[in-house]
């Protein structure tokens, strides 16, 4: 471990799966002021007050029990080897990196509606190949070809109605 | 007959040009995203989810079901090239297949591969073809009840079998159904839980949510660790024959995996990984003197397994196509897709939308023959496309999610979602949570809300029409059993293993009570239900 990576404790993990828990009472409350309707059951708050039970009582067993609460992987969708323990939060390089990708992704959810979807993903490409180690060069002839493919795919041959911006 | 009219009809529709094009963009796009490691067929399916949309339905469905079984095909590539699983059905394949590659074999694994896929598909596609009139037929009895049962079997299944953590895969499907439940109550057109707000009056939808969990999530995972991909074998392309017993070898493998996997595909519960286990079990159990061959490099240890894996790709459809209820993550997201496209699969499918249906299992005998035919000359590219630097796949996968989300109905809510979801994929993969029995929970919870209140209409309030019907009652029983055995049997199970460890004690090593003792606790005290 290095000194500036910054683990997943089991402190962390214990108030995750209560804040979870306590998410799903909120949603049971907010269920139960829904109609069960007539016959009950058959109105808006049925299976929702199923789901939130549910959601409370499994959140609470996964609290109780030490093995469920502390899993170390073993996933369905992908091929994770069992690990002896969590991963470690974002923190030095891979930090402020992860900060600069959501900073960047949130500039160009703005500049697409004002720049148009095409300027706006040149812009976004050729940024994050350049500050993720690309040459400024190489960063911007690629970024260009592949906003062409994606003007060429989505735009013309797809037809979406993608802000155009100063395309216009 | 039926059947034999129903494939007729259905190769008119799929060898319609723009069909024909739709499976092969498909399976050739599915392929590609398969191959980029991390992303896996749901993230995959996900990410590409959006271009369907903008295809008739028949197209769309086309096209999304050559990406699903294109991405298998590419998680293969990388299980076998680089011992990368691209999704759970080719755990297995990392053994043998990347051992097997290591011997200088690659192009020949790849081969073998491609063909059993084909094979399978083609074996899947056909034994579909008999059974879904027949299905369909028997999906006719099926009412309300029967739903909400078959999904609660569906979903205990699937999160017993798959991992040691029932009860935390539990809690995520539910809290993926609760979100589901978020927004218009699409019984009665009110909102609820949207607090006043515009934003979640417009609620959760599937394509943003999956993108965020599958595709933002893994992007932040990558930037985090800073790690690039790992290097690959080279293949040539005329290195890629193999040999007269490698294919002796092989083709019977194949067959029996293809058996192994249509027959799983048809059962509730994870058939991708379990059919590749038991295609590997069959194959190590009939191998005789060959037993010791697996683990390095056996053909019948990926050939089998492979050919399972694909052959569950087309036959877990057939679940969806004639009941409604998905079995497994990815299918799950074939079934939203089709809700998208205005489409209410079920018992009356086959009637309401032949051309969807037949449509539909006839492309995927030209997909089959698609993936054969793109893939093997293809396979110098999709190499290279492990090559791609990491900082330019980032920003492509970035700016396709974002563009995929936006298109389907223009709304800046859905990219809030994308991200939030994005972000919320990233925390509970840090706590080591499955993300994909959200998605299953988001697509099966509006199934079950429907045919719930169906039910409490139909038996006016009153839970005893559950296990008053005979189907939803064995069902249900089914569900109770696969739930609760392990717990019941595991007294019995620890006493047949004292009873198989006792002969050891007298052993005069005094290496037992560190050795055994502690295997036993080890045991006992690592599962976690």
């Amino acid at each position: 471990m290095n000194k500036s990576s910054w683990p997943v404790t089991k402190w962390q993990v214990t108030t995750a799966v209560v804040i979870l828990t306590l998410l799903g009472v909120g949603y049971t409350i907010e269920a139960i002021q829904l109609p069960l309707g007539d016959p009950p059951g058959s109105g808006s708050a049925s299976a929702p007050l199923l789901f939130g039970i549910s959601w409370v009582l499994f959140g609470i067993i996964v609290l109780l029990r030490p093995n469920e609460l502390f899993a170390r992987g073993e996933s369905i969708d992908e091929a994770e080897p069992e690990d002896d323990g969590f991963p470690d939060w974002p923190s030095g390089e891979g930090g402020r990196k992860l900060i600069l990708l959501l900073a960047l992704s949130g500039l160009f959810l703005v500049a697409m509606l004002h720049l148009g979807t095409i300027v706006s993903s040149f812009l976004l490409l050729a940024s994050i190949s350049w500050l993720f180690g690309g040459s400024l060069r190489q960063s911007i002839f690629t970024s260009a070809a592949i906003s062409a493919a994606i003007w060429f795919i989505f735009i013309y041959l797809l037809q979406m109605r993608l802000p155009a911006g100063i395309l216009i | 007959m039926d059947v034999i009219n129903g494939m007729i009809g259905g190769f008119a529709v799929a060898l319609q040009p723009v069909n024909i094009l739709a499976a092969l963009a498909g399976a050739l796009i599915g392929t590609a995203t398969g191959v980029l490691p991390g992303l896996g067929v749901l993230g995959a399916m996900a990410i590409l989810m959006p271009l369907t949309f903008y295809l008739s339905p028949v197209s769309g469905l086309i096209m999304l079901a050559g990406i699903y079984y294109g991405a298998m095909y590419g998680g293969s590539t990388t299980a076998i090239l680089l011992r990368i699983p691209g999704e759970s059905g080719s755990i297995i394949s990392t053994i043998d297949g990347n051992e097997f590659a290591r011997k200088g074999r690659a192009g020949p694994a790849l081969m073998i591969c491609a063909v059993g896929s084909c094979i399978a598909g083609t074996v899947a596609v056909t034994g579909m073809s008999a059974m879904m009139p027949t299905l369909a037929s028997i999906a006719l009895k099926f009412s309300s009840p029967e739903f909400c049962a078959l999904a609660i079997l569906g979903v205990i299944t699937l999160v017993r079998v798959t991992s040691r953590y029932v009860v935390r895969n539990l809690l995520m499907v539910v809290f993926g159904a609760a979100i589901a439940s978020i927004g218009v109550d699409h019984v009665v057109g009110s909102t609820r839980f949207t607090f006043g707000t515009e934003s979640l009056s417009l609620g959760f939808e599937l394509v943003p949510v999956a993108l965020g969990l599958f595709g933002i999530s893994e992007i932040l995972r990558v930037v985090q660790s800073g790690g690039g991909f790992p290097k690959s074998q080279s293949v040539r392309l005329r290195e890629m024959m193999p040999s007269r017993k490698e294919w002796s070898d092989a083709w019977p493998a194949i067959m029996r995996g293809s058996g192994i996997g249509f027959i799983m595909g048809l059962l509730p519960g994870p058939a991708s990984l379990t059919s590749t286990f038991a295609s590997y079990a069959v194959e190590r159990g009939i191998a005789g003197k060959r037993k010791k061959e697996f683990g390095k490099g056996a053909v019948q240890g990926f050939a089998g397994p492979e050919a399972a894996n694909n052959a569950v790709a087309t036959s877990a459809l057939l679940p969806v196509l004639s009941l409604g209820i998905p079995f497994t993550p990815n299918v799950a997201l074939l079934l939203g897709a089709l809700m998208v496209h205005g489409i209410q699969p079920g018992p009356l499918l086959l009637m309401q939308h032949p051309d969807i249906v037949w449509g539909l299992i006839a492309s995927m005998y030209v997909g089959n023959v698609a993936l054969l035919m793109l893939n093997l000359p293809l396979v110098g590219i999709w190499v290279q496309l492990l090559r791609v630097p990491q900082h330019i796949l980032i920003g492509v996968i970035l700016v396709i999610s974002i563009i995929g989300v936006y298109s389907v109905r223009s709304s800046g809510w859905d990219l809030a979602v994308l991200f939030i979801f994005g972000i919320v994929g990233f925390v509970l993969r840090q706590f080591k949570f499955d993300l994909a029995p959200i998605i299953l929970g988001l697509v099966l919870g509006p199934v079950f809300e429907k045919a719930f209140r169906e039910t409490m209409f139909l038996g006016r309030g009153n839970l005893d029409i559950f296990i008053t019907r005979p189907i939803s009652a064995t069902l249900l029983a089914i569900s109770v059993l696969v739930l609760v055995a392990p717990f019941a049997l595991r007294p019995l199970s620890r006493r047949r293993r004292a009873a198989l460890e006792a002969p050891k004690i007298p052993e005069p090593r005094g290496e037992r009570a560190h050795s055994g003792g502690t295997k036993e606790q080890e045991l006992g005290g690592s599962r976690g239900d």
